[in-house]
């Protein structure tokens, strides 16, 4: 961020936009060169220093956009004051010294003065002299200055810029598709208030303050600003503000909009960005480990989208995901009394048909009893097979469920084969639940293998045309059978009751042969 | 708030209720009990209070002032001089409501001050906010920024607010602070009501209007000591005179080219505004500020400020600038310490504890001691440079006007002929003129 008075803008009907300052040749050139001036002024004072820095404004460039990167490389830099003695204790002294005449206006009674001092103070009458202001602003040293790719100073300008834009904000939405806890959690943090729309992936939340819905004020603008990092740091974004620009008299209300797209080249990375796709604690952190390495066929999603719990908006830890079906866990370390009470309040008004709870185990058990979902209590780690149970028995419901509602619907067969997965997909089942009902209301004519529904009829004329092969290679019968229609070969072999003899590890020198 | 659509109150989705700022707190209780609607009230969390008790006597007019407040609701503003002591006022009203209190003050010399007159005046201790510090007591001092962050967190624990340099209140920014505070009980104090833009007429709303007012003249010689002023005018050097003239022109010759007047500190802001766009009026505004600079920091000034210092060789006395380089340019050439407003709060301290014991007989500093810093031992100042604004001009004056036995206070302006630094210091002469009839003519 930057003082207002570097803020540059350009407005266009009712539009706003920060002047960016663009990775070029010209751009790249001016900020190597403020980075040398700086690195060159290490060891001397500030005073040298910003004579140095002033040169450049004469260029032909806006010199708001050279004090604005000044302010950036200053943060970079830590300036302090040199000198014999405490400049305080030296300044006592001859104030003290001084006042005993009624004014020190020549040259000689102030080298007596300084002369004086210095003997009391034990140093000499110059390092007297030089300590005795030396921590006046300018005449502070240059102690360190951690240097900066230009690319990289241009570009974090551009996000500064865009956030003393931002100081005179009046309402800012913003629309994000990851990082949730983050935003929210900063959302919290910086005294705001929020609304969510949810449209598919993307959340769109809006944010200003308390007093907002009173009057239009820039007082939330420095929050908004402060805001916006855990914004731009995610992948996709985009936002809308609405800016208040001119005096008080004639106050105009403009409109920002930005996006990832359009600053892709302007802000910096994402990846160049702290603090993110961070894991609250290492119980999650292990937990996301050991359920990804057992290959469930759920998905496992950190941080999904948010969920609206009341007015306000909770995002899960983790969610699992399969058919269609979603479960979500929240995990819940140890926090104060104020914290849980209100986590188990908003858990409560979760509208979420599978919500697992793990909770430490020494946090006060009785309160989430209370709560609908499934709750575990964990020492140290999350344990995986409650957690598996749970799905598994999800699975088993949703089979369940699914062939209820299958069992009046009339299925007509036409084809001689086919995919299980394909009528599933028809019906909107799981493949589970189809294959249940079929073996509950076998189709007439038809036979079950592998994944395949086939007609007997067709079953038959395979195993005719298998037995008239002049040839026994275990390829040609395969050739055989993809050629009718399936697409996996190998169970209507085995349910021919034929077997593949092996010679050596080649594919091609297998035979088959029918067990009778 | 609750599901009755109430006056001043709006409809909040996210909240699911009616909400209010909570300025109307006081109306909105009063109407719900003229209307006989059964209500509970969350809204105030006032801090537990002890039994607060001053031991302060009121002068009469200070009585009269105390009495007008009460008689106005325990709300609006009090305007008196510098130094005719409304802090006492403050510390009375406090006594009177006995309630948790809260005062707002600009400066954090200001807070130290008026923390050690409460502390000496309740016997107990003071709660500040302000300079890093986040302490909550039943009376507690807090800077405007601090209580304008902090509103959200503060604003429902106090039955009593109380503005110092009230004339702050109404810029945009910490109009807020009245608005967040539910305290139905609200005092302003100040020595300057008006303000150049204007704002003071949202006073009423903020804090409640002018209750009483008493000005210099009536409390001078009786409360305050007597005051005479003197302007002294120095020539430019010719080297100074043949720079100032070639820079001023650069300026004059940019706003006749462009057809620009400059009547009004409006015209001024859009001026300055201007010069971020137009490579051309950012040219004439730093010649005219580098002119400024001559005029402001001339030599001869400094050879004047040395023959009165000289002259008057035991007289207690501040000088005053504008600028931080005059400052650290005085003192390193008499070697006098200074203020600045990045001295430590400590090392201030100390520089004022000195002046005030009389180990230090003269001060340097820019414009950090404007506001109501307590000074009793100044009986003369001296003005290198000002900014042409009244209430700033006053203020400097009421520094001096300490009351001290068979004393007159004296105050000396140094200004440079035939510059725009005089248009300045006329400009302010015009406009006490048209305040108020304090003779305007000893220099």
């Amino acid at each position: 961020m930057l003082p207002s008075n570097l803020l540059i803008t350009k407005s266009r009907a009712g539009n706003i936009r920060p002047v960016f300052a663009p990775s070029d040749d010209r751009y790249v050139a001016l900020a190597t060169e403020l980075i040398q001036t700086f690195q060159e002024a290490i060891g001397k004072r500030k005073g040298e220093l910003y004579a140095n820095l002033v040169l450049f404004e004469e260029l032909d460039f806006d010199y708001r956009l050279i004090r604005g990167l000044c302010v950036l490389l200053e943060r970079n830099s830590s300036f302090e004051a040199q000198s014999h003695i405490e400049p305080r204790i030296a300044r006592r002294a001859v104030f003290r010294e001084a006042n005993k005449y009624p004014l020190v206006a020549t040259g000689e009674l102030k080298r007596h003065i300084f002369e004086t001092v210095a003997s009391t103070l034990e140093v000499s009458s110059r390092q007297l002299e030089e300590s005795l202001w030396s921590d006046i602003d300018e005449a502070l040293v240059l102690k360190v200055f951690t240097p900066i790719e230009p690319v990289e100073l241009l570009k974090r300008y551009n996000l500064s810029l865009t956030q003393t834009l931002l100081f005179k904000a009046v309402t800012l939405d913003v629309t994000v598709r990851e990082n949730f806890q983050q935003i929210f959690r900063r959302i919290k943090y910086l005294g705001l208030m929020y609304s969510v729309e949810k449209d598919a992936d993307m959340v769109t939340i809006n944010v200003d303050g308390p007093m907002s819905l009173f009057k239009l004020t820039d007082k939330y603008g420095t929050s908004l600003a402060k805001l916006l990092p855990t914004i731009t740091e995610t992948r996709k974004w985009s936002l809308k503000a609405r800016i208040v620009v001119g005096e008080r008299h004639s106050p105009r209300l403009l409109q920002l909009n930005l996006d990832s797209t359009v600053v892709k080249d302007l802000f910096p990375s994402a990846e160049s960005m702290p603090g993110r796709r961070v894991f609250d604690s290492s119980v999650e952190a292990g937990f996301s480990r050991s359920f990804t390495s057992l290959r469930t066929g759920w998905s496992l999603t950190r941080e999904p989208e948010p969920l609206l719990a009341g007015q306000a908006v909770m995002i899960p830890d983790f969610s699992f995901e399969k058919d269609g079906m979603t479960a979500y866990l929240e995990v819940v370390g140890f926090w104060t009394e104020e914290y849980l009470k209100k986590k188990i309040k908003k858990l409560k008004q979760l509208e979420v048909q599978h919500l697992i709870v793990a909770a430490d185990k020494s946090l006060n058990c009785s309160s989430f009893r209370e709560l609908k979902g499934q709750v575990i209590f964990y020492e140290k780690k999350v344990p995986l097979k409650p957690i598996l149970e749970y799905l598994k028995k999800m699975d088993k419901e949703l089979v369940a469920r699914q062939s209820v509602s299958l069992e009046h619907v009339e299925i007509a067969f036409q084809e001689d084969v086919v995919e299980m997965q394909d009528l599933a997909q028809q019906f909107h089942a799981s493949a589970e639940a189809m294959r249940q009902l079929l073996i509950t209301r076998p189709a007439k004519g038809y036979r079950i293998i592998g994944d395949v529904l086939i007609r007997e009829k067709k079953l038959n004329d395979i195993s005719v045309k298998l037995s008239k092969l002049d040839d026994d290679r275990l390829s040609t019968a395969l050739k055989l059978i993809e050629g009718e229609g399936v697409k996996a070969p190998y169970p209507i072999l085995q349910a021919l009751k034929f077997t593949v003899a092996w010679h050596g590890l080649d594919p091609d020198k297998a035979t088959i042969r029918r067990a009778y | 708030m609750g599901d009755l659509a109430i006056p001043s109150s709006s409809w909040d989705s996210r909240a699911g209720a009616y909400r209010a700022m909570a300025l109307f707190y006081r109306d909105i209780i009063e109407y719900l009990k003229r209307s006989n609607v059964n209500y509970v009230d969350d809204a105030l969390e006032l801090l537990p209070t002890p039994y607060l008790q001053c031991k302060v006597k009121l002068k009469n007019f200070q009585h009269e002032a105390l009495k007008a407040w009460l008689d106005a609701g325990k709300r609006g503003t009090v305007v008196l001089p510098t130094g005719s002591g409304k802090t006492v006022i403050a510390v009375a009203a406090i006594s009177e409501l006995k309630t948790p209190t809260i005062v707002i003050v600009p400066t954090l010399d200001l807070v130290e001050q008026w923390q050690r007159v409460l502390t000496n005046e309740f016997n107990i201790e003071i709660g500040v906010y302000g300079g890093g510090e986040n302490v909550l007591q039943p009376i507690t001092v807090s800077t405007y920024d601090s209580a304008y962050l902090r509103a959200g967190e503060l604003g429902n624990r106090f039955g009593l607010i109380i503005f110092d340099e009230v004339h702050h209140l109404p810029s945009t920014g910490f109009r807020h602070i009245a608005e967040m505070f539910a305290a139905p009980y609200r005092m302003g104090l100040t020595a300057t009501y008006e303000r150049q833009d204007g704002l003071h007429k949202d006073l009423p709303r903020l804090v409640g209007g002018k209750v009483y007012e008493l000005s210099v003249e009536h409390l001078a010689g009786r409360h305050l000591s007597e005051y005479e002023l003197e302007k002294l005018y120095v020539d430019l050097t010719l080297e100074e005179e043949e720079e100032y003239e070639r820079l001023y022109k650069t300026f004059i010759d940019y706003l006749v080219k462009r057809n620009i007047i400059l009547r009004t500190p409006h015209d001024f802001t859009k001026f300055i505004m201007r010069s971020g766009r137009d490579q051309k009026a950012r040219q004439a505004l730093l010649a005219r500020n580098k002119a400024l600079d001559i005029a402001l920091n001339s030599q001869k000034k400094l050879d004047a400020l040395e023959n009165i210092l000289l002259d008057q060789p035991t007289e207690p006395t501040i000088i005053f600038t504008q600028h931080n380089k005059l400052v650290h340019r005085i003192a390193q050439r008499f070697l006098i310490p200074y203020i600045t407003h990045v001295t430590p709060k400590d090392e201030r301290k100390e520089i004022l504890d000195n002046f005030r014991a009389g180990k230090y007989r003269l001060i340097v500093t820019s414009k950090v001691l404007d506001e109501g810093i307590d000074v009793p031992d100044a009986t003369q100042a001296i003005i290198l440079s000002g900014t042409g604004s009244t209430r700033e001009f006053i203020q400097r004056l009421g520094r001096i006007l300490r009351k001290r036995e068979g004393k007159k206070a004296k105050l000396i302006e140094i200004v440079t002929r035939n510059t725009a630094e005089m248009k300045m210091s006329s400009r302010r002469k015009q406009t006490r003129r048209d305040d108020a009839s304090i003779e305007s003519t000893d220099y």
